[in-house]
């Protein structure tokens, strides 16, 4: 196959645009449309001061590159989860970014400020790693937006992570998350992080190209509790369609948005209260980080380490 | 018994590949196939998206690299060539 725009043989084939591309064009293609769902849906504005949450992975990883790359400097935010090798190669994946990028990245050790791994915190809760993962993740990528003054949490969810995750609330009809997904998630001054998520709408595929292309080191294990998650199925029939009906997935996301856009101004159900203890938005008096703190008698204070490769001032705001 | 006269003419040329003193020995039979940890190998040119059949692999679901460069599916690896097959699915 040739590239489209040069004629040069191509790197990469892009059968839900009938089209392929060679390094450079494809860099640029995926890079375009980034910049342009950026800016379509206000994800980040002029002032705002991003921070990545990375995980060594190639969809964090890749975005906290690219958006360097296209004038959005952001530093980036790890929780190291005590997950033996995989999340100690995650980390040095991410020391090697911040190096590259010449940013700060903070990190959440579990075990140094809970006393315990995700998967032993866990268990005291009687939950799956997964569940307890998510409870964290929430809480300390919300944390660290208010304690350190970034105003947009930027993630590196694609298209695929949405597709399957939609898929999975549509089969079980669970209408409480149908219509809450979107590329951004509005904050509330002083409570909540804005969260953004700028590769919405673009393919696993093709952000592991571009982290290829663009030579991104990143963490090719999966987590070894992912094993078996429904998620991964998910993917997996959607890609099947994706095979035989190139398109089926941005055809998805993209009626989803406009279902959800349509629906957007009815659907006006969200916390309303917050956490007596962190002031973090929650359902009830106190947020279930709290609430298990307390219960398991942990009184590690939360701080995060800090790695600075930045050579720039770190109150430096964005500019556009 | 049972090989074909083609078969018996690559066998030959193999061990003759192995024990001829008088030049180099060639290990570099076949084209390398890496995918999920394991190798195979092919001892015939192939396109990869036959490869990708042949190992039912799923095109969305895997990249394909041929000694270290990204390629379409319709390129053909020769015997050379070390094709490494790159799992893009991740999460849980």
């Amino acid at each position: 196959m040739k590239c489209r725009v040069c004629g040069e043989p191509a790197s990469i084939s892009l059968k839900a645009y009938s089209t392929a591309l060679c390094a450079p064009d494809f860099i640029s293609f995926l890079e375009n449309r980034t910049l342009t769902t950026i800016k379509k849906y206000h994800l980040i504005e002029e002032g705002e001061k991003p921070i990545i949450a990375v995980s060594g992975g190639k969809d964090s990883l890749s975005i906290w590159s690219m958006l360097n790359k296209l004038g959005y400097p952001a530093d980036g935010i790890y929780i190291h989860l005590g997950i033996g090798d995989y999340s100690d190669i995650s980390l040095s994946r991410i020391i090697k970014m911040a190096d590259i990028l010449k940013r700060k990245v903070y990190t959440f050790n579990i075990r140094n400020v809970l006393g315990k791994s995700v998967d032993e915190l866990a268990r005291a809760m009687k939950r799956v790693p997964c569940s307890a993962c998510g409870m964290i993740k929430r809480y300390v990528m919300n944390r660290i937006c208010m304690d350190k003054g970034y105003t947009t949490l930027v993630t590196g969810h694609n298209i695929d992570d949405e597709a399957a995750a939609l898929f999975g609330n549509m089969l079980y009809w669970k209408e409480e998350y149908l219509g809450k997904k979107n590329l951004v998630l509005e904050g509330m001054e002083g409570h909540l992080s804005k969260k953004v998520k700028p590769f919405f709408l673009c393919s696993e595929r093709e952000i592991a190209a571009y982290a290829i292309l663009n030579n991104i080191d990143y963490i090719h294990d999966e987590c070894p509790f992912s094993v078996g998650a429904k998620t991964l199925i998910y993917k997996g029939i959607l890609n099947k369609l994706e095979e035989s009906s190139p398109g089926t997935k941005i055809q998805f996301i993209k009626g989803y948005l406009k279902t959800f856009a349509a629906h957007k101004k009815e659907d006006g159900e969200r916390a309303d209260s917050f956490c007596s203890k962190c002031g973090y938005p929650t359902y009830g008096d106190i947020c279930n980080f709290c609430r298990v703190i307390e219960r398991l008698n942990i009184e590690g204070h939360i701080h995060f380490d800090e790695y600075n490769a930045s050579s720039l001032d770190s109150s430096e705001q964005l500019v556009t | 018994m049972g090989q074909g006269k083609g078969e018996g003419e690559r066998l030959v040329k193999s061990l003759h590949a192995v024990f001829d003193n008088t030049r180099p020995v060639c290990y570099v039979l076949a084209m390398k196939v890496e995918c999920d940890g394991k190798t195979l190998e092919y001892d015939k040119p192939m396109a990869i998206y036959k490869l990708m059949e042949h190992l039912l692999l799923n095109k969305e679901t895997y990249l394909a690299m041929v000694n270290n460069r990204l390629v379409t599916e319709d390129y053909k690896a020769g015997k050379d060539d070390e094709v490494k097959f790159i799992k893009v699915v991740s999460g849980g």
